[in-house]
């Protein structure tokens, strides 16, 4: 009798376990699906990955031989109100007729301290980034 | 009432386990995210407010951005109801995004046909905090 107690007792919690996970889902529901079609994935681009790179080693020379001065001055932008970066990580990217949209997150520091993070996406395309978002 | 009496130990043991995993999910999923493990899964509030922004739809925008004044919000209806028809959707992938404390970043990738029939293929990033879009580029 007790065995099939303890037995029905682990059922029931598992139950409940089951039960919790499906609340959570509720909790946090899925997006809704669009309404356009979605372009496929492309791996991260060598020449976004390098300026990834520069920005997350503090590579400021580096930074300005790669990108020119409008560039340079977009990313300025993008990267607001970061004044700090810790890191940069690349999120995903994808393609469409020759031109590749590689998305990063940089993480760091505002000018107040507090931990911000930013969307940045590079454009590239025959190899070299041309414009920055 | 003997009935009640009865099940109230099998109550107790389902919410208990129900309590726990909802707990843990919510850790768990949480932790992955912010570390990136599996990537960040689309927040369904950042794609409602994409399928709000190319479809025009100025309220859905609103309602999903930090609340603002009279004057801002007509100046939104303003500018949908002047652009409606001017462009044409044809794509929306998201490319990934992050989540670091109570900010989450959301990155998309829009295809669209304007007015003169030029197709345009451009990013934009979301920031979002507790649910609102606070940031977009």
């Amino acid at each position: 009798m007790n065995r099939i107690r303890a037995l029905a007792g682990i059922v029931v919690f598992a139950a409940g376990v089951i039960a919790g996970v499906f609340a959570s889902q509720l909790a946090n529901p899925s997006p809704p699906p669009s309404p356009w079609a979605s372009l496929p994935p492309v791996e991260e681009p060598a020449a976004s990955a390098e300026v990834a790179s520069l920005i997350a080693h503090d590579d400021a020379q580096g930074l300005a031989k790669a990108l020119d001065s409008q560039l340079l001055q977009k990313l300025a932008q993008a990267i607001q109100p970061l004044v700090s970066i810790d890191s940069v990580e690349f999120t995903g990217a994808t393609e469409k007729q020759g031109d590749i949209l590689a998305g990063y997150v940089a993480g760091g520091t505002d000018q107040s301290g507090n931990n911000v993070i930013v969307g940045v996406v590079l454009r590239v395309r025959d190899g070299k980034v041309i414009g920055v978002n | 009432m003997a009935f009640l009496r009865a099940i109230r130990p099998w109550a107790i043991i389902f919410l208990v386990g129900g309590m726990l995993s909802f707990v843990a999910t919510a850790i768990g999923g949480g932790l992955v995210e912010e570390k990136g493990i599996f990537g960040v899964r689309e927040s369904a509030t950042a794609r409602t407010y994409m399928i709000g922004l190319l479809e025009n739809e100025p309220a859905s925008l609103i309602s999903l951005l930090p609340q603002t004044d009279v004057v801002s919000r007509a100046l939104q209806f303003a500018q949908s109801e002047s652009a409606t028809g001017q462009i044409q959707p044809i794509s929306l992938t998201y490319i990934g995004g992050r989540t670091s404390g109570s900010l989450s970043v959301y990155l998309y990738a829009i295809e669209v046909r304007a007015g003169d029939g030029q197709d345009q293929f451009f990013p934009l990033a979301l920031t979002l905090t507790g649910g609102r879009v606070i940031r977009r580029e």
